[in-house]
């Protein structure tokens, strides 16, 4: 999958979470879901598990414990997409 | 360190489906689930361990100037007293040992987290919006070190941790805030604190 394609996926799959919507306006690689967009921590898991559902990959501990920005999201789902 | 974590149980409950298939597993280590799985009130058991680790975390992350981490299963919490008056409790994270207290009411639930076993970081809790909270920790600092409140700034670091400066510089930043729905407060501790202030 290309970058473009899953930022826009992306994008979706935080819609419902984002807290602060001026900042969801400039979505791209460097947002930051926890400084940017204020989303709450609880939520944070949410988007983690539907990542895995749309993307149909499974995030390991290691791998999750810097997803907080969409480039390391972008870069997790390109290993974990390579690897199945 | 200190830190400290507020859930608004109406918000959580409204926000978050810890039900759904995954979550659980993403968050709370095997020892953590058995105590879910055993608690006559499993939801209260969610959000208690939950606001545990957050709080946790953010002392931790004060004490070695951490990131944010998206990596709950670190941290293992062991309950250590559960009684209607609060709960005592004792986490472990990357070999480090944090006790907790939390308040637990029909309505929120409080944590505040110390790396000493002695309590001796004071907390309040204010059903009002973050700006309220916000003011009312820059009073309580500005009282202790004999300043005004406009004199003092609340900033954050890189890593997004509170400070409060003075004159632009660091003063204070032994404390933690937390904002939940209809819920804000904060956690400081004053121990040791020089309280004369060099005002340039």
């Amino acid at each position: 999958m290309e970058t473009k394609e899953i930022i826009y996926c992306l994008k979706k799959i935080v819609k419902p979470y984002v807290q602060n919507d001026l900042a969801f306006q400039d979505f791209g690689q460097g947002t930051d879901f926890i400084k940017d967009l204020e989303i709450n921590s609880a939520n944070l898991v949410d988007i983690v598990l539907d990542v895995e559902d749309e993307f149909n990959i499974a995030i390991d501990n290691d791998s999750m414990d810097n997803m907080t920005t969409v480039n390391d999201a972008v870069r997790i789902i390109k290993s974990k997409q390579q690897q199945a | 360190m200190i830190g400290n974590d507020v859930v608004d149980l109406q918000l959580a409950a409204r926000e978050s489906n810890w039900r759904r298939r995954g979550f659980l597993q993403k968050v709370f280590t095997a020892t953590e689930q058995e105590y879910i799985t055993a608690s006559k009130d499993p939801n209260v058991m969610v959000w208690l361990l939950w606001s545990m680790k957050e709080a946790v975390y953010k002392a931790h992350q004060r004490q070695y100037d951490l990131p944010p981490r998206l990596n709950w299963r670190l941290q293992e919490c062991e309950l250590k007293q559960y009684s209607s008056a609060g709960v005592s409790g004792k986490v472990i994270i990357e070999d480090k040992e944090y006790y907790t207290t939390s308040e637990i009411t029909s309505e929120f639930i409080h944590t505040s987290a110390e790396n000493a076993r002695e309590k001796r970081a004071e907390y309040a809790i204010f059903e009002a919006p973050s700006s309220e909270v916000k003011a009312a920790i820059i009073k309580r600092v500005s009282d202790f070190f004999s300043l005004e409140p406009a004199q003092l700034q609340l900033q954050k670091d890189a890593f997004g941790m509170p400070f409060l400066s003075l004159n632009k510089h660091s003063l204070f930043d032994r404390f933690s805030l937390s904002g939940h729905g209809r819920f804000s407060a904060y956690i400081l501790s004053l121990i040791n604190c020089e309280t004369t202030v060099k005002q340039s």
